[in-house]
């Protein structure tokens, strides 16, 4: 690698920096449901080694009606220590991930395609370039999501794999790195097995002649499952499955076992079909922004020509082994996608992603040959990449939070300053769909004592902690603050002030209880989205 | 008879178009001439039959012909009054967010020229480019289910071969899209379907042969 190639690097990483940290604490806005979770479960394990509920170290976090793959949680406690409980701190560790995939993919790509050196380290470069400015990485990058950990952790699965192709001693370490990835998010479960499968039977003369290390890889990459496999008698293990997935409805609605697997098998490769359209990576934002930027698909609109180009590339070399895993992953990373009810959602297929940004990657390098001018070629590297900043950063830094702080809670986070006005008072939040993981959030930002949130939570548990059945609707409580359905006959009193949404309070009601306005909090654009009252009713 | 077998492949998958896909005779006829077209053009031993030139200048004309046929769409860039509202909306962010560059007018002329073109545009094209639109087990899909993997199979081999004629006649069609009506945009990527159909077959019966023998 020369000093030029060396600089580029560095570029690059940098860029992947800053788009992945600029305003984490700010953009998107607000904290979702889940993030906060995982927060606080960091820190409640720092100050008692427990989780909310008070279990010790689990394999699986109860939260939010359902559970939440462990170690994106357990790798919060490092920056929980540095920055203590903040926006930023739960973001951090997937926009580090963001960052490490982007290193990742360079020496994965540099290293293994089947070019010259010097044309390997460019070939790794562009991967990289493209890893670094793909609107799906940078978006899930600045989302505390299990999946974008779950993405670093794979990949360099996929590394150790394909290196063990030539350096067979590696594959029980590419076994750890695979099993590992299993308990960082869901789709890992299903993809980390079939690859491993994939590899170790398409590639049977290599691992067949050293049978030990095979069996030795193997006996770790089952090791590592076996928590999986207790979860699963409990019905934890298949808990968000059953709730984003169609295979429970179909069973529910088709009698005979062959309707069953007919209409299964439909919908499975409809759902599969949607993640290869060339609509949902490059052009489609979606209609969900939790999915993708305002305006922007998963990827660019002009990726799509060196796609095409990569893709030609990958098949015409498809002999080389490395080129065999990632045509394999193009296969195999949609499945666990397909196999859920959702049209098009990125979130579960990061691998499949960035699988396709080293198709992506394939192509430019090959059109880059062509280009035998370097101005020219200078210029066409500046040019895409200014555009496509200039495309993201109006999507993303202007339009999006605006778009999107209802939905991820904004202003219930904006809520938190103005109670602290009424700290004499009893306050009680609306608890409702619409207000989803309020309590946890400010449970979260205000750093409320674990083991208060432990007792509470505890005393609510119907179920087992793993369990098929997780309650959804806890009452969360911090001091005088509590998150809870509205009970209107006991609304009542001069202490009482009550919080909620335009849907929370009707006219009639304002009317009956006789609600004061205490206070309004507004959105982005200044419109009144929560409410505050104090009710001047007597209680009976 | 090499370039028989073929032909009367390409018109008898036709009849496999679903009725939902609202097909009639002159769509037909253009998807047939253009998917023999495409045939010539990739097929390199055929062009001592028809020269390349000519089946290149042809494919354009074709699509060309089909755009005047299918009338041209002039309503693209109509914006209804929910994406002016919008507009606006977006506008005031623009200025809020940008600032002294918002009160310039950067933003603004950036949302309200560019970007309608841009987004009009877009949605126009991005239709066709929906692979459930041409196969899968729903019926508004062109194809049955059954064809994917010939299809598959067949667009891997073009774009590993010839993928500037595949990147060609995909500019072009792309181009069409923008200009006809809506429901007509997926007839012009048709062609190219067919075609991938066709040299999916082709290969799995070289395959199966090599194998027999």
């Amino acid at each position: 690698m020369n000093k030029f190639q060396k600089a580029v690097l560095i570029i690059i990483v940098s860029v992947a920096f800053f788009l992945r940290f600029y305003e984490l604490y700010r953009v998107p806005p607000g904290l979702h449901a889940d993030e906060a979770s995982q927060g606080f479960n960091a820190f409640s394990l720092i100050k008692t080694g427990k989780d909310m509920y008070g279990k010790s170290f689990p394999m699986l976090f109860r939260a939010s009606g359902s559970y939440q793959p462990p170690i994106y949680t357990y790798l919060t406690i490092i920056p929980t220590i540095i920055f203590g409980n903040s926006i930023f701190t739960v973001k951090s560790v997937s926009a580090m991930s963001g960052v490490g995939l982007v290193l990742l993919t360079y020496f994965l790509i540099s290293s293994l395609s089947p070019k010259s050196k010097k044309e390997a380290i460019t070939l790794g470069l562009i991967a990289a370039g493209i890893v670094a400015i793909s609107p799906w990485s940078i978006h899930f990058s600045r989302l505390a999501v299990e999946a974008n950990l779950g993405v670093l952790i794979f990949v360099a699965g996929v590394y150790l794999l394909a290196s063990s192709l030539n350096k067979i001693s590696l594959f029980p370490l590419a076994c750890l790195v695979l099993g590992l990835s299993t308990h960082a998010y869901y789709s890992e479960r299903v993809i980390a097995v079939l690859l491993l499968a994939f590899v170790v039977i398409g590639f049977r003369n290599i691992f067949f002649k050293t049978k030990r290390i095979t069996a030795f890889g193997l006996g770790i990459f089952v090791l590592i499952l076996l928590p999986h496999l207790f979860l699963l008698t409990t019905g934890a293990l298949t808990k968000r499955l059953s709730q984003v997935s169609y295979l429970g409805t179909v069973s529910q609605e088709k009698v005979t076992f062959t309707g069953k697997g007919l209409e299964i098998g439909k919908q499975f490769v409809n759902h599969y079909l949607i993640y290869d359209s060339p609509k949902n990576l490059f052009f489609d934002p979606g209609s969900s922004l939790g999915r993708t930027t305002p305006d922007l698909g998963v990827f660019y609109p002009w990726m799509l020509a060196p796609f095409l180009i990569g893709l030609g590339y990958l098949f015409k070399n498809r002999q080389n082994n490395f080129f065999k895993i990632i045509l394999a992953l193009l296969l195999i990373a949609p499945i666990p996608a397909a196999l859920t009810g959702d049209l098009f959602y990125p979130l579960r297929t990061l691998d499949y992603l960035w699988a396709i940004a080293v198709v992506i990657s394939l192509g430019i390098f090959e059109v880059w040959g062509k280009i035998k001018n370097n101005w020219v070629k200078m210029l066409a590297t500046l040019g895409l990449v200014g555009y496509s900043l200039l495309v993201f950063g109006i999507s993303y830094f202007v339009i999006f939070k605006y778009e999107l702080a209802i939905g991820s809670g904004e202003p219930y986070v904006k809520l938190m300053p103005i109670l602290d006005r009424y700290k004499d008072k009893e306050i009680r939040v609306d608890f409702s769909g619409r207000s989803w993981g309020a309590g946890i959030r400010m449970t979260y930002l205000k750093t409320v004592d674990p083991r208060l949130v432990q007792a509470n939570l505890k005393s609510q548990l119907k179920t087992n902690y793993y369990s098929r059945d997780v309650n959804a609707q806890e009452i969360f409580k911090i001091d005088n603050i509590t998150f809870e359905p509205m009970n209107w006959p006991k609304v009542c009193g001069p202490n009482l002030i009550l919080v909620g949404d335009e849907l929370s309070f009707s006219s009639e009601q304002i009317a009956n209880h006789k609600l004061k306005e205490e206070f309004t909090v507004p959105d982005y654009l200044g419109k009144p989205i929560l409410f505050g009252y104090s009710t001047q009713t007597v209680c009976k | 008879m090499k370039t028989i077998l073929p032909l009367l492949f390409l018109a008898l998958v036709i009849i496999f178009i679903k009725p939902g896909s609202s097909s009639n005779f002159w769509l037909i006829i253009f998807v047939f001439f253009q998917s023999t077209l495409l045939f010539f053009l990739f097929e390199e031993k055929l062009h001592t039959v028809l020269p390349r030139k000519m089946v290149l200048l042809a494919v354009p004309i074709l699509i060309g012909m089909f755009i005047i046929g299918s009338g041209i769409y002039k309503n693209t860039f109509d914006v209804t009054s929910l994406e002016r509202n919008q507009l606006w909306v977006r506008r005031e962010l623009y200025r809020r967010e940008l600032g002294y560059l918002g009160r310039i007018g950067f933003g603004n002329r950036f949302i309200e020229q560019t970007k309608l073109v841009v987004d009009k545009v877009n949605q126009k094209i991005t239709e066709p480019y929906e692979l459930t639109h041409y196969f899968s087990t729903e019926n508004f899909s062109f194809y049955p289910l059954f064809f994917l993997p010939f299809f598959a199979l067949g667009l891997l081999f073009m774009l590993s071969t010839k993928i500037k004629l595949t990147l060609y006649y995909l500019g072009l069609a792309t181009i069409g899209a923008v200009l006809v009506p809506p429901d007509m945009t997926y007839w012009l990527f048709t062609p190219l379907i067919n075609l991938g159909l066709l040299l999916g077959v082709t290969i799995i019966m070289k395959l199966f042969k090599v194998k027999t023998e």
